[in-house]
């Protein structure tokens, strides 16, 4: 490659002005003192002069295409926004459903935990309340539970009767409560409505109780007894079969 | 720091023109030319959050611009004459013969060449900038832009003189 090649590889920098002060001062000396390269690059020159003035003559109206693209970025900005609101909503139904969740996830262990308390105070430790022990109270109350009286009792398993009832508050829900015995041992059923069914768990030991859960489309009930997991478990399959 | 939505009108529609200009003489159709403008801008403004302030948003547009071109031109040149027909934009007025001669010679160079020279000599891009643009080294920028300069200074001598 001659000195010149080598110099004029460099003329687009020099033209478009990007060549470092050093270098273009050299390539300035050299077409100083080399007609051939100056007259290329003013060839050069020439050539992108008459470019710009041969495709200067057009000047496209963009008004059209700009309200296009305008009208289009409104648009998906809305999108947008409703994308925003969408994804808000989504995540609150999620956290609702959640916390709720949540909530009857935990519930559970505190039902038990009350339901073991109410039968310790009022039947192992028998607090001085008001039962209600004739049948015709029984059914009333029983009535006010959406049961009959004959479920009532009918819960009681082989050998127990139904001995007394009266309402409590377990978890924050008024329930049921009833007392079954046979001459020596008691145990408690509390039940009362609700609409929707749930699986049957595992009895729970709560102290020195254990308690079962029980539940139907319409009633759930928990079961409370000092006796075995399995009699406790045996002890709420006999009161759901009644319901 | 990244492109605020809000700037983006303000920011990059007054390079519509020279955007659609530019199209034009890619494409030499007007419809095709509004088209690939149309989604150029509809894809500066997605991607708009993630463009850098103070970098080159013009070289940014025109690379988007360029890529959006390579894919559709295949499907356009097989609907129509696309590259025939390439520079012969409407004007608005009748083109001088030394125009016309320029505008054939400009059309006669090989894709890569033309497209250098217009961005070096129409839209006054340094090499480095179409370097950028067209995401190949600036060797290969500089050696386009001197064979492009090379093939018209051969058809224009009488021009040029």
């Amino acid at each position: 490659m001659s000195g010149c090649d080598g110099i004029l590889m460099q003329a687009p920098l020099y033209l478009s002005g990007e060549m470092a002060a050093s270098d273009r001062d050299a390539f300035a000396a050299h077409l100083a003192r080399c007609p051939v390269c100056a007259a290329k690059l003013a060839e050069d020159r020439a050539i992108d002069a008459a470019l710009r003035s041969a495709l200067s003559d057009f000047a496209p109206d963009t008004g059209r295409l700009e309200l296009t693209v305008r009208q289009k970025i409104a648009l998906d900005r809305r999108r947008r926004r409703w994308a925003g609101v969408a994804v808000l909503a989504a995540t609150a139904a999620l956290l609702t459903v959640a916390v709720i969740g949540w909530r009857s996830w935990t519930r559970s262990p505190q039902w038990y935990a009350d339901a073991a308390l109410d039968h310790r105070k009022e039947v192992v430790e028998v607090q001085p309340r008001r039962w209600r022990s004739s049948p015709s109270e029984l059914a009333r109350l029983a009535e006010q539970y959406g049961l009959q009286f004959s479920q009532a009792t009918g819960m009681a398993a082989a050998g127990y009767r139904l001995e007394r009832a009266k309402i409590c508050a377990i978890a924050g829900q008024r329930m049921l409560h009833l007392v079954f015995g046979n001459g020596t041992q008691k145990y408690s059923i509390f039940v009362a409505p609700h609409s929707a069914r749930r699986e049957r768990s595992r009895p729970f030991r709560q102290g020195d109780e254990r308690v079962a859960e029980f539940n139907t489309d319409h009633f759930r009930g928990l079961v409370v007894s000092d006796s075995s997991a399995e009699e406790c478990a045996e002890l709420a399959r006999v009161a759901e079969r009644q319901l | 720091m990244t492109g605020c939505e809000g700037d983006f009108e303000r920011a990059v529609l007054p390079y519509a023109p020279s955007l659609l200009r530019f199209g034009l003489r890619l494409t030499g159709d007007c419809s095709q030319a509004e088209d690939l403008v149309q989604e150029t801008l509809l894809l500066a403004w997605r991607g708009f959050g993630r463009f850098e302030t103070g970098t080159n948003l013009r070289a940014w547009l025109f690379r988007i611009l360029l890529n959006v071109f390579r894919q559709q031109k295949r499907k356009w040149q097989s609907s129509s004459a696309c590259e025939s027909s390439a520079f012969e934009t409407p004007v608005a007025r009748p083109h001088s013969d030394e125009s016309v001669e320029v505008r054939q010679a400009l059309n006669r160079l090989g894709s890569d060449q033309r497209t250098v020279l217009l961005l070096a000599v129409i839209e006054g891009f340094t090499c480095r900038e179409i370097a950028e643009i067209l995401g190949v080294p600036i060797g290969t920028v500089m050696s386009r832009l001197s064979r492009a300069r090379d093939a018209m200074r051969e058809q224009l001598s009488r021009v040029i003189q």
